[in-house]
């Protein structure tokens, strides 16, 4: 009894896993939506492909007009199920995309959009977003 | 009995053969952000009111034959039936982008992708089937 319960816990300490494993990413071609926090806005858009370990974003829109088509540095996957990928913008503007399977195809995650600068686009400040992506097809 | 459960069964096969289209109504479409894709295919459009005013598409498949960047629709209604065909002939020069698709529940489409080329790849005809969900509300 008390074996047991010590592998429910040690289970619920291990990020990705669950009583039928961890979560074991597959590869593919995922897509999704999001919304900033606080403002309900699904106005960003996701797109990456996930092949032999890593994560290469393709398309990544938010909610600012005319702001669309940063491009990010290609993520190798972390701990086996969670990714982090960033750029710099124009005006010292800094991007930086996490992402975490929560099962095989589907993943929940965050952009975080740092813009210190009066841009074309958009006030200064810090936006973030959190957004969920499912698998569509191969990669 | 026998021939109560008989007409209940009969009941259950014409609504099923029917699709999402409900009996002498539309078939239900959720407004929303959607976002989908296919094999390296990206997908993602609003719908407002049975219309889809806004939808956006990027594929790798495209871009190796020299259609950069993502295409921009026309809108369309959607049908009693759940249908809808959205297109582009003007965003690439000799090149038209065909999106169908039809709602098989509220809030998920399946839906085909027809690109027609008369320069490229070479010219011809070529389809790709995609998937997309609802991920939100609209802003």
């Amino acid at each position: 009894m008390g074996t047991a319960a010590a592998v429910i816990a040690a289970l619920a300490l291990t990020p990705g896993a669950d009583a039928r494993g961890p979560t074991v990413p597959k590869p593919g071609t995922y897509a999704g939506a999001g919304a900033m926090v606080g403002a309900n806005t699904y106005g960003m858009q996701v797109g990456f492909i996930f092949k032999a370990g890593a994560v290469d974003v393709r398309i990544l829109g938010f909610g600012f007009p005319g702001c669309n088509g940063f491009t990010l540095v290609p993520a190798t996957a972390i701990g086996a199920n969670k990714f982090e990928t960033s750029s710099m913008g124009g005006n010292d503007e800094s991007n930086l995309l996490k992402g975490r399977w929560v099962g095989a195809g589907k993943v929940k995650g965050k952009l975080v959009l740092a813009r210190p600068q009066v841009a074309s686009c958009g006030d200064p400040g810090t936006y973030v977003y959190k957004y969920a992506a499912r698998r569509y097809g191969r990669p | 009995m026998r021939a109560r459960s008989l007409t209940a069964l009969v009941a259950v096969a014409a609504l099923a053969l029917a699709g999402p289209a409900s009996a002498g109504g539309s078939a239900p479409v959720k407004d929303g952000r959607y976002a989908g894709g296919g094999k390296r295919l990206f997908v993602f459009f609003d719908v407002s009111n049975r219309t889809i005013p806004f939808a956006r598409i990027d594929s790798e498949k495209l871009s190796t034959c020299a259609v950069d960047g993502p295409a921009v629709f026309d809108s369309d209604t959607v049908d009693a039936h759940g249908r809808f065909v959205l297109k582009d002939s003007s965003t690439f020069p000799n090149e038209t982008i065909k999106v169908s698709g039809r709602f098989v529940t509220s809030t998920r489409v399946r839906g085909k992708i027809k690109w027609t080329t008369a320069s490229n790849c070479p010219a011809g005809t070529y389809g790709f089937d995609y998937r997309a969900d609802r991920y939100g509300p609209l802003e």
